[in-house]
Parts: structure tokens; C-alpha cells; sequence
């Protein structure tokens, strides 16, 4: 319980003013989003300005947003392509972290000094040779392209090795002296053991690919397989403009999963997806 | 003597097999990964270093070697120096607003404990979306007439301008967004930075008496924060730097390339006009920058060692 | 140097409270040091002295002057803290500079680069430099003075922390567990080192510890604290001789004080483990516990009837003496200090049977307070020659 004396609560209010008007600010138009999409036309493209619907148009926007372009769609194929880039980071990144922390192998040094380079490389670099190499392939335009250039990652694998540095190499120990062969000490006490950084990577992961715009840009021309981003990007091309409320409506159900997933676990949140402003 | 050297010798052979079976392990388990490290990434950065020595097009049966052919084209690109003008310039105002807004954010919520976890998640909020959702919603709130933006610009006095057509605003709104965008993950780093102050510094200030305000952040959070302020700056630096899909979604680095930034050029030449190599091209001075922009941070970092 | 006077100060954080109602005079250049485990406000109390924190009630008074109100730098206290506390960014000269900076330079003369132009800056600033010169050169780290913190090993460290406390002179120097981020060796030293400081510069000293060494070697008195509350305050040996509570009694000394239940027989007359005692308190105390500190326990002889019996657990071999472990029937486990040539005669499971000083008996009440004793010297025992 702190005393507060004039100044102090002078200083209290000053303080809120100013975090609620930037708080204003950032929220504004998630909260337009939100108010637009319940709107009808009129009451949008009136001069007026009109904060609250005076008509509730909700049901006709959100059918159209449905009903035009494959919504639930979008986002089904982002659920799908960032779970399975994160179960084959996973099946791939995590040996190898584990084997660069803990094993002594020759290259080692050489590989790790190559996930260390692969860091300074930005995505956006490596994009049309890989773009050719998938051409190739033929695999342009499918699920593949979307998951596959993602499959090794070397944030994931530098992250998990940072982890398994601190794993004490007496844990190893015992279980070999238990009997247990390279594999299963990596699935079944490695990764146990690695929950929590596996779990701040996966939301990085799952973040960063959810809202990946460039990639399935190139890669992607059908809209069935279009993730989230993409799925709106077509949705607004589609309405040229006119038809706000359901776009508005698609957007809200494009960002709602992840806005739902934020606010459920904040600090889990922040710390994954703080990861992935750091990768950039 | 042969007593000896027997024993050690059966010592060795066991220490041998188990340093084979520990190196069989660590390639099978790192194998994959490195295989595709190989093919992912390697690979298609030589390939873009090759690349760019060529005039190659999307579709060519062939090309030719054109050396720096493609460098000195784009010396001489004006569309090319105006997009890194431009990203400079988008870099030089979203730098500085998003990590002062980030620092004075993360200072304010700090020092009070009231609804910091609201403020948290406000701020931060705009960081964990999808940008392109936000963007699309954006461009409704920019529209011209019936846009969010204008009509309370209007009701303070403003005219109602088309904020993304309009090459005078357009970069500069594009900024706003990025700032928007990019001061919650300031914030955040700087939130961090901040609890790994140790209380007892501020005390033993108290102590020697610097206890207002302006004392406590100049003599100890300012210092202290020194290296989470270059890295903030270096982050957002490369973030801003990589600009592409505002860019792409809003204004196609329109109107007349007030708003082509160096990402949209990269993928304007490469998949829009097909140029591969050209495009290669200027990815390699993409790529030079943000190299140059890491490796200052690290040299930097390294320098400014003074934790006890 | 001031005397600061302590009256029934209480502080709560939330709904816990952690000082209740304490009152403390310690004399003008006195070592006082608050002695108590982790949790007993000790921390709290020196840092509400130091005006870190504000009490909820009571007052605190620095050289007969209140200062419930005052700022930390207006209380003319010094500080060491448990972690040092070194600004890591700056020299270790910068580091004891920086009261002097803070006090004897105005706003203006702070300033970054201006500053130094104004009038008088430059006196003040040598003025400043030959202090933190004198005060480095007393605590013998003059040579450092351009060195960062994290240059320094912890010792260094520490005495610059010192330093930068001495410089300005205060009344009071306040030390929040200062030596317990040190090796054992380099704490040994560092105690006689604060102890020598203190004789020679007079201050006042309040020191907090849970270390009773610490405690029991460096100060004047000692204040013992439990839960918030303060629990005795006297000079070490007499914590030691007559502790005011079996709390007291237990936490001072090592090996801990023997405590075991006794009876009252008819007289007042006390008995334990079936041994008269020649010692009687008041009459009436239910729950009669007797304090027995192990040196004060000895091997009885053939003809002491006041002995009483106990099986030998084990012999622990210190080096100059050794500790028997004894068990009571009833199960109650005493320690006792013999001599080494004593405890290599035993085994374990062996009968032995031990009478105590009846001078040195502390006798405790159900409620843990300390109890008068009235002497029993039977005649006979004089007469023998065994008091």
C-alpha cells in the first residue's frame, strides 16, 4: 500500500492518459475490424461518422465472407501446413541440436558454424533459387512447396542447441548406463526434457509460417491451397472495394485464431513470437 | 615391457569403438539436418550468387555470363536507387518511432504496476497478427472518403486526403504502419531489458542520492540498457529493411514508385518482369546490407562488455 | 556518527506483516549487527533505517533527529550491499565518486558536457578526485581506480563497495549482509578488516547477518531477531550466558543448546532423566525445560549422584575435542564436549552417564521464557568439593 501524495497521483493519471491514448492507437483497428463487420452498407459508406452499428448487418456480412471465397478453408491449410512444418522441424531440428550440443563427431564444428551463417541469411535471399529448384521438382503449387523449404530451420536448431547446452551431461550418462542406444535418448528423454524451449519454438514457428506472406506468394497460385494471408489477399481482390462488411468479416475470422491463441497464453506468446521478431 | 603396453592397449580399443559409435551416432542424427541445410540453404545461396552473374530469365533455355554486367546495370537503375532511397528513408522514420515509442512504453508500463498486463497485450497485439490481415483492414480505415482515418482527421480540421495514392503521403503512411506494427516488439525487448536491471542498483543510487526520476534513468537504466538498445536497434533496423508485404498488398510500390522499397524491386524483377539474374542481383546488395547491419551489432555487442 | 533510536516500528507488505512493533537504540558509534535467520525482517528493518522503505507506524530518529520522512540521501547513511550493488559501467573511481557527484555538484554542473564549464566545477571536482583518492588508498585499492567492476575479484569488489560508503563520511554505515557473497577464507579476513574499520572511524554500525559468527565476533551488541520481532539485545557474550528466550538460546551457539524436559519435585527442586538436580526454580512452572549448552555437561564420576544415564550414539572427532552424541531415554538426543582421549574410550551403545553444571542451567518455561533459578548447594556436595 503506497502513499500516494499529490504529485504522485497527478503522475498516475498522466501515466494512463498517455499508455491509454498509444493503447488507442494500437487497438483501433482491430476494433473497426470488428464494429465495421457488423455493419451494413449504408451506415459504411455513410459520411457520417458512426462508431456502433445502428443496424446489425452481422449475420449477411459473415455469410458472404463464408459464402465468397473458401474461408474456413484458409484456414484449415494454415492449421495444416504450420503443423506439419513444425512436426518435421521437430523430427529434424531436434537430433541434430542434439547431436551438435552433446556428441563429439567430425564436421560438427563445421555444421554448427553453418546453422550459425544460415542465421545471418534472411529468408527472402535463398527465395528464387528455391523457386527454381521447386519448379523442377514440379512441385510448384502444392502443399510440398509450402512445407518442404521449411523443413530444416536453423533458428530451431540453434535455439534447441542453446537449450541442450544446459541439459546436464549427467542425465546422458545415466541413461546410457541404462541401456539406451543415441535414438532413444534423443525421443524419449531429450525431448521430454525440451518441452519448454520446444514449446517457445513452436509458437515462433507457428507464428512466423502462419503469417508468411511472401513464401505462398510465389509458390502459390490455386486458392484451395492459400494459407490465411494469402486467402485474404484473394478475398480483397475479389471485393475491388465495395462489399467492406464482408470483408471486414473475413478478416476478423482470419485474425481470430491468432488473437484467441494470444490472449490465452500472453507470456508463452510473447516469448515465442518476440523470437520471431528477432529472426526477423 | 610387452606387460606393459598390453593392458593400455585393450584400454584404447574400447575407447576407440565407443568414439566411433558416439561419431555413426551424431551423423545419423545430424545427417538429415545437415542434408538439407545443404539443399535448402547452401545451395540455393551459391546459386544465387551465380545467378546474379548472369542475364538469365524465368522460362530461358539459356543464358548468358554477363560477370558484373547486372551490378553495373543496376548502378545506373534509377528505379533501383529510388527503392533503396526509399527504404532508407522508410528505415530512418520507423527506426527511431518504433523503438523511442517501444522505450517510452516499456519505461511507462514499468513504473506502475496498474493494468501492465493490459497495456502488454495492447501494444503488443498488433505484432502477434497476421500483418496482412491488419493491412487490408488499414486500407478500409485510409479509404478516401468513407476510411476511419479521414473522418477523424476531418473532425480536427484536416482534409480528407488519399493517404496511399497520394505520392506525397504515401511512404509516409506506409511508415506509420510499420511503426504501428514494430513498437510492440520494441517495447517488449525493452520490457526484458528493464527487469534484468538489478533493483539493488537503484537503491544503492537512492543511497548516493540520485532518486528522481531523470537521475534513476540517466545514471542507471539508460546504462544498463545499453545493449539491449543497439539490439533493439539492429532488429528493427533488419525488420524495416525487409519491408515486402504493406508494400505489395497496399500501394504495389505505388504511386509512381514513391513507395518501391528494395524487397518489392526484388520481386517485381524477378517474378514479375522474370529477370532472375537481375533480381539475383540486387538480392546480393539485400543481402550485403543486412550483413553489414549484423555484423556491426555484433562487433558492437562485443565491445560494450561490462557486466560483472 | 549519530545514535539512532528506533520506536515501535511495524511494516506490512500486503497482507503479510513482517516487522511488528520493533524498538532499537543504538548508541552513537556502536556496532550493532540484527542477527536472524532468513525472513525475521531483518533486511527490511536496516533498509527501513536506510529509507528505502516506509514503515506503516512508528518512528525512526538518526543523530536525535526524525527522519521517517527524509529521503535516502538526506539521511546522511551510508550503505553496503549484499550484492555489491557497483554501477557496472563505471570505473571503480567513478563508482565512490558518485555520492560526492551527486551531492556536492548542482544540476547544472551534472550536465554532460556544459557542466564542466560552469564556475567552480573544476574545484569541486578535484576537491572530489583527492577524496575518492584518500578513501581508495585507506581501503588499499588505489591502484584499481580505473578498472571496471567486472575486472575485480569479489574481495575487491567488496571494498570498493566500502569505499564508496566512507567517502562521504556519514553518521551511520548500513550493511546488508555484506560478506555473504565471499569464500570462507576471504570472510574470515574481510570480519576483522570491517571490525578495524569500525575502531577507526568511530561510526555508527548496523549490520545484518545470519551468520552468528559474524555477529557473536564483530559487534558491540547484538540484536536478535525472530519472525518480525526483536528477541534480545545484548552484547554477544551475554546472548550467549543468559539468552532471554529458549528461541535465543537455540539459535546462538554451536553445536545447538541441549534442551530436555524436566520435573519439579517437592521444594521447587528440579529433575531430568531421573537425576536430582542441585538447583530449584520458582515454584508452579508447568512444562519445565532445561537449556544445557554442551560444554557444560560432563562425565560423571563414580560418586555423583546427579548424574544421570544415557546410551552413546556416536563420537564425532572435531581435533582439539571431540563431540559425544548421547541418546536419553525417551529418546531425547544430547550433545556433550569431551576431551579426545574421553570420547575414544566409547563405542557406540555403551552406558555413560553425564552431569551437568548446575550453574550454567538455563531453565525455560512451556512458553519458551526464561526462568529464574535459586541454587541448591547441599552441604555435603561442598564438603566434597564438587560445586
Amino acid at each position: 500500500m503506497t502513499k500516494r501524495t499529490h504529485a504522485g497521483w497527478a503522475w498516475f493519471a498522466a501515466r494512463h492518459a498517455v499508455l491509454m491514448m498509444g493503447a488507442v492507437m494500437m487497438l483501433a483497428p482491430f476494433v473497426w475490424m470488428l464494429l465495421t463487420s457488423f455493419k451494413p452498407p449504408t451506415e459504411i459508406f455513410s459520411r457520417e461518422l458512426h462508431w456502433l452499428p445502428q443496424e446489425w448487418h452481422a449475420w449477411e456480412n459473415y455469410r458472404d465472407a463464408f459464402t465468397k471465397v473458401p474461408l474456413l478453408r484458409y484456414l484449415a491449410n494454415g492449421i495444416a501446413v504450420c503443423a506439419a512444418i513444425f512436426l518435421l522441424q521437430v523430427a529434424i531440428n531436434l537430433p541434430a541440436a542434439y547431436a551438435i550440443a552433446k556428441l563429439r563427431f567430425p564436421g560438427r564444428e563445421g555444421l554448427f558454424r553453418l546453422v550459425l551463417l544460415g542465421l545471418l541469411i534472411p529468408h527472402q535471399v535463398i527465395a528464387i533459387p528455391l523457386y527454381i529448384m521447386l519448379h523442377k521438382a514440379g512441385l510448384l503449387d502444392s502443399y510440398a512447396a509450402l512445407v518442404v523449404p521449411f523443413a530444416v530451420s536453423v533458428f530451431g536448431i540453434f535455439l534447441m542447441r542453446q537449450f541442450f547446452l544446459t541439459v546436464p551431461d549427467d542425465l546422458i550418462h545415466a541413461a546410457r548406463l541404462d541401456g539406451c542406444g543415441e535414438f532413444e535418448i534423443v525421443w524419449r528423454i531429450m525431448l521430454p526434457t525440451a518441452i519448454p524451449a520446444l514449446t517457445a519454438s513452436g509458437i515462433f514457428s507457428f507464428v512466423w509460417h502462419w503469417n508468411d506472406y511472401f513464401w505462398p506468394l510465389l509458390v502459390i497460385a490455386s486458392p484451395e491451397l492459400a494459407t490465411p494471408p494469402l486467402g485474404t489477399v484473394f478475398f480483397r481482390n475479389e471485393e475491388a472495394g465495395i462489399h467492406y462488411g464482408p470483408l471486414m468479416a473475413g478478416t476478423v475470422v482470419i485474425t481470430a485464431p491468432l488473437l484467441a491463441a494470444f490472449l490465452a497464453a500472453q507470456n508463452r506468446f510473447i516469448e515465442g513470437v518476440t523470437l520471431s521478431g528477432v529472426k526477423g | 615391457m610387452s606387460q606393459a603396453v598390453l593392458p593400455i592397449a585393450q584400454a584404447a580399443a574400447p575407447r576407440e569403438r565407443r568414439a566411433w559409435s558416439e561419431a555413426a551416432a551424431g551423423w545419423s542424427l545430424a545427417g538429415p539436418a545437415a542434408a538439407l541445410l545443404f539443399l535448402l540453404l547452401l545451395a540455393p545461396a551459391a546459386g544465387v550468387v551465380i545467378l546474379s552473374l548472369t542475364d538469365w530469365q524465368f522460362g530461358a533455355a539459356d543464358f548468358n555470363w554477363v560477370g558484373t554486367g547486372n551490378f553495373q546495370d543496376l548502378w545506373r537503375d534509377a528505379v533501383f536507387w529510388k527503392s533503396f532511397s526509399n527504404t532508407l528513408v522508410y528505415i530512418g522514420i520507423v527506426v527511431p518511432g518504433s523503438v523511442l515509442g517501444g522505450l517510452a512504453t516499456a519505461l511507462l508500463i514499468e513504473s506502475d504496476p496498474s493494468l501492465r498486463r493490459f497495456y502488454r497485450a495492447a501494444f503488443f497485439l498488433p505484432v502477434a497478427s497476421t500483418l496482412i490481415a491488419l493491412a487490408v483492414v488499414w486500407q478500409f480505415m485510409l479509404h478516401p472518403t468513407v476510411g476511419l482515418v479521414n473522418q477523424v482527421w476531418e473532425f480536427f480540421g484536416g482534409t480528407a486526403t488519399d493517404w496511399l495514392k497520394n505520392p506525397r503521403t504515401a511512404l509516409f503512411t506506409l511508415c506509420a504502419l510499420g511503426i504501428w506494427q514494430m513498437t510492440g516488439l520494441a517495447m517488449v525487448l525493452f520490457l526484458a531489458g528493464l527487469k534484468s536491471v538489478p533493483r539493488e542498483l537503484y537503491d544503492a543510487a537512492a543511497v548516493d542520492g540520485a532518486d528522481s526520476a531523470f537521475e534513476r534513468f540517466r545514471r542507471v537504466t539508460w546504462p544498463m540498457l545499453g545493449p539491449t538498445t543497439l539490439f533493439v536497434l539492429v532488429i528493427t533496423a533488419i525488420r524495416s529493411f525487409q519491408v515486402f508485404d504493406t508494400v505489395h498488398v497496399l500501394t504495389k510500390g505505388g504511386p509512381n514508385k514513391a513507395t518501391e522499397v528494395l524487397m518489392h524491386t526484388i520481386y517485381s524483377e524477378g517474378f514479375g518482369f522474370l529477370r532472375a539474374g537481375y533480381a539475383c542481383a540486387i538480392t546480393i546488395v539485400f543481402l550485403a546490407v543486412i550483413l553489414a547491419l549484423t555484423l556491426a551489432q555484433m562487433r558492437l555487442a562485443r565491445s560494450r562488455v561490462h557486466y560483472a | 556518527m549519530a545514535a539512532v533510536a528506533i520506536n515501535s516500528l511495524a511494516k506490512a507488505f500486503g497482507t503479510t506483516q513482517v516487522l511488528h512493533s520493533v524498538d532499537l537504540e543504538v548508541g552513537d558509534g556502536e556496532f550493532v549487527t540484527l542477527l536472524g535467520p532468513s525472513g525475521c525482517g531483518k533486511s527490511t528493518l536496516l533498509r527501513l533505517i536506510a529509507g528505502l522503505e516506509h514503515a506503516d507506524r512508528g518512528t525512526i530518529a538518526i543523530g536525535g533527529r526524525s527522519v521517517e520522512h527524509l529521503p535516502p540521501k538526506a539521511r546522511d547513511i551510508a550503505m553496503v550491499f549484499q550484492s555489491y550493488a557497483l554501477y557496472p559501467y563505471m570505473t571503480v573511481a567513478a563508482n565512490i565518486g558518485m555520492p560526492l557527484l551527486m551531492r556536492r555538484l548542482t544540476f547544472a554542473q551534472r550536465l554532460p558536457m556544459v557542466g564542466r564549464w560552469l564556475p567552480g566545477t573544476r574545484a569541486r571536482m578535484r576537491e572530489m578526485h583527492a577524496s575518492v583518492a584518500s578513501v581508495a588508498q585507506s581501503v588499499g585499492i588505489d591502484h584499481l581506480l580505473e578498472r571496471k567492476p567486472s575486472q575485480l575479484s569479489g574481495g575487491q569488489r567488496q571494498r570498493v563497495a566500502l569505499a564508496r560508503a566512507m567517502v562521504r563520511d556519514p553518521k551511520v554505515f548500513l550493511m546488508d549482509e555484506p560478506l555473504s557473497n565471499l569464500d570462507a577464507h576471504l570472510r574470515v579476513q574481510m570480519r576483522t578488516e570491517i571490525a578495524a574499520l569500525h575502531r577507526r572511524l568511530g561510526a555508527t554500525f548496523i549490520y545484518v547477518t545470519h551468520d552468528q559468527h559474524e555477529a557473536m565476533t564483530m559487534s558491540d551488541r547484538v540484536a536478535v531477531m525472530l519472525g518480525g520481532r526483536l528477541l534480545q539485545v545484548a552484547a554477544p557474550q551475554k546472548l550467549y550466558d543468559e539468552p532471554a528466550s529458549l528461541e535465543v538460546a537455540r539459535f546462538i551457539g554451536s553445536p545447538r543448546i541441549n534442551v530436555f524436559p524436566a520435573g519439579q519435585g517437592p521444594g521447587g527442586r528440579v529433575s531430568a532423566f531421573g537425576a536430582l538436580l542441585p538447583v530449584t526454580v520458582a515454584a508452579g512452572h508447568r512444562g519445565l525445560r532445561i537449556g544445557c549448552r554442551a560444554e557444560h555437561l560432563r562425565l560423571a564420576s563414580a560418586g555423583q549422584t546427579e548424574a544421570f544415564e544415557a546410551r552413546v550414539d556416536s563420537v564425532e572427532q572435531l581435533g582439539p575435542e571431540s563431540l559425544l552424541h548421547v541418546v536419553v531415554p525417551g529418546e531425547h538426543r544430547v550433545v556433550a564436549r569431551v576431551t579426545n582421549e574421553e570420547g575414544a574410550g566409547l563405542a557406540r551403545g555403551d552406558t555413560v552417564r553425564l552431569i551437568p553444571k548446575p550453574e550454567k542451567l538455563l531453565f525455560f518455561d512451556a512458553s519458551g521464557a526464561r526462568v529464574a533459578t535459586r541454587r541448591l548447594l547441599p552441604v555435603a556436595d561442598v564438603l566434597k568439593g564438587a560445586a
